[in-house]
């Protein structure tokens, strides 16, 4: 490999590793977060409380429930709890027009739980692709091109860094320039085949959306194209006369007969009651590694299955694992682990890169006391993406618990302080120094961690103690990576104040065989 | 138990993997072994990462294993080097 290829390298790492890193970096940490999405939910509706034996039984009930509150709708949609998610949300349309749609969420006994507004561990796995305060589909090309510069940045970054591998069982901390070199590196070679993966199958989630090429030439407009791909279960015509349904439990059960066994995640029943109900039964996206999940539909009164049209072709299975790939909605929950690890370990990659790109820099400044604006920017820019984010998210966490029950747009007001903590710490880092800045911010986020299972204790019966007695390992789970994530970032913090303390302890010699062994 | 036992062969594979390279031997053993060793060494610790993918396919998941393969890997890298890292902390490796 000649020697240019690999400095032109070098450079395209370092641009494209900068320019979109702190989105990067968000959308790792956001994306990480929503592995768990279901158990984060759970803890931010801490009023749902026991599980239904089977789903059976949680469908029954909310049948029940939807007989009771909304006999005369047009249609009933149930979400079905499963092995993660506790709660069963029920939606149903008025039959009259322009009604608006109707939601409740069950407990664990099918009934109506008073829930504090929230969008739970939802929101951070829509942050991760949609954003926020922008128009989705602006936020989404702008994911699209942080995910392609991540992509060109884990390339490039392989081929200028051949020895990645050799170095790899090197770890040196606490000197300087070398240890970010060195943490880099064994961050990104650690879990380097999933970086590729997840980086890859991302841009396929959102493939249609970045070329639609492929649908315009052959459909009159992507509408079309997706009405196809993903046909929506028809409607079907009220007899207008009652009729006794068939029971739930059976639908479910034939269903699960047709699926090997695999689990429901919604039921749709159009025209309940009605002679001409229509039942259509969803798979589990747990259920298998593709996403796509398959629709039956049963006829409402007799229970019997009704001619299903044929989906999808080989590209479409193909599309379909690749998503699911990236999801992990089938990981078990050992597999789910690995896969936060990994993404973990994508967070700790990006991160130290970006720190990294100021370490490399700041030696080679004339004056270190003032430096350029680019340098300035980054640095700010690094203390409010990496630590400001972490501040956000547990303050994101405490609003769920602190902000009163009856605040309107509740839900809204928990994201929004999420960006507030963000935002203000992003802006203490720009007016502080920065030796102080990056110490002070660890520590408020390392504060705000510790105090998130403080004040479930104290806001809730959920405490972890109580979680503890209960043998609730999802709420103890949570708390206890709260206080996990207190302490790596007072860790943090300390090691910031170590550092801000005296000057720049980097040997040149060490900076001088870097710079030209490594490039960029 | 199954996962543990591929992750605890992943790790070995990476030792093995890390002992084959010069530069670590002379930290690990402050000599160099022969090209024959070194090479002896590279091939056990590929056939170790080979072996941890068998059991992830035979005794993990036919159909997933590919997957928990990539996780085991990269848990089995992280406890390799923490051993390396903990032996040069007991000062064992120079640094």
């Amino acid at each position: 490999m000649s020697r240019p290829l690999r400095r032109s390298m070098a450079e395209l790492h370092t641009w494209t590793g900068l320019l979109l890193g702190w989105l990067m970096f968000a959308m790792f940490t956001t994306g990480t977060a929503a592995y768990f999405q279901h158990e984060i939910t759970r803890w931010m509706e801490p009023e749902i409380v026991g599980r239904a034996p089977n789903q059976t039984v949680a469908a029954e009930r909310a049948v029940s429930y939807l007989q009771r509150t909304a006999p005369g709708a047009a249609s009933w949609t149930i979400a079905l709890p499963d092995d993660r998610r506790v709660r069963t949300e029920v939606r149903w349309q008025p039959a009259e027009e322009g009604a608006p749609r109707e939601t409740r969420i069950l407990d664990g006994h099918g009934r109506g739980a008073e829930v504090r507004d929230t969008r739970g561990g939802y929101f951070l796995y829509r942050f991760h692709f949609d954003l926020h305060y922008l128009p989705v589909l602006w936020a989404r090309y702008l994911v699209g091109i942080a995910a392609m510069s991540m992509l060109v940045a884990l390339v490039s970054g392989i081929i200028t860094h051949k020895k990645i591998f050799a170095r790899f069982f090197t770890l040196s901390l606490g000197k300087g320039l070398r240890s970010w070199y060195d943490a880099h590196n064994i961050t990104s070679v650690f879990a380097l085949p999933f970086f590729l993966m997840i980086t890859y199958t991302g841009l396929v989630t959102l493939a249609n959306q970045y070329m639609p090429i492929g649908g315009l030439a052959n459909y009159s407009d992507m509408g079309a194209y997706f009405a196809e791909l993903f046909p929506r279960p028809q409607t079907s015509e009220a007899a207008g006369e009652a009729a006794e349904p068939a029971p739930i439990g059976g639908i479910l059960q034939r269903a699960r007969g047709l699926w090997n066994g695999a689990e429901v995640e919604t039921i749709t029943i159009q025209h309940p009651g009605d002679a001409g109900a229509r039942v259509d039964v969803r798979r589990s996206r747990a259920s298998t590694v593709g996403t796509r999940a398959p629709t039956l539909s049963f006829d409402g009164v007799t229970g019997e299955p009704l001619a299903a049209a044929a989906r999808g072709g080989g590209a479409y299975a193909v599309e379909s694992v690749l998503v699911g790939i990236h999801a992990g909605r089938f990981a078990s929950v050992g597999l789910r682990w690995m896969y936060v690890l990994s993404g973990l370990f994508g967070v700790a990659m990006v991160g130290t890169g970006l720190v990294q790109w100021t370490a490399r820099r700041r030696t080679r400044l004339p004056d270190p006391g003032r430096p350029n604006f680019g340098f300035w920017l980054v640095e700010r820019l690094n203390i409010g993406a990496i630590a400001g984010l972490g501040a956000g998210l547990a303050a994101y966490f405490l609003a769920n618990r602190l902000l009163p029950q009856g605040l309107p747009a509740r839900a809204e007001w928990e994201v929004h302080c999420l960006f507030i903590v963000w935002g203000l710490s992003t802006l203490w880092a720009l007016l502080r120094p920065a030796a102080r800045a990056w110490p002070e911010t660890l520590a408020a986020a390392a504060l705000l961690y510790a105090a998130v299972p403080v004040v479930n204790g104290l806001s809730t019966s959920r405490g972890l103690v109580s979680s503890l007695a209960a043998g609730d390992w999802v709420f103890v789970s949570f708390d206890l990576v709260m206080v996990l994530l207190a302490a790596v970032y007072a860790s943090a913090a300390r090691v910031a104040a170590r550092k801000a303390a005296p000057s720049p302890r980097t040997a040149p010699a060490d900076v001088a065989g870097l710079a030209t062994g490594t490039g960029g | 138990m199954m996962g543990l036992l591929a992750i605890s062969i992943a790790a070995a594979g990476f030792l093995c993997l890390c002992g084959s390279m010069g530069k670590h031997q002379d930290d690990l053993l402050r000599r160099r072994l022969s090209r024959a060793a070194s090479k002896g060494l590279r091939t056990a610790g590929f056939l170790l990462l080979a072996a941890a993918l068998a059991i992830d396919l035979l005794a993990v998941s036919m159909t997933q294993g590919a997957m928990y393969w990539f996780g085991h890997l990269s848990v089995g890298a992280i406890a390799a080097v923490a051993v390396l890292e903990l032996r040069r902390r007991a000062g064992r490796i120079p640094r």
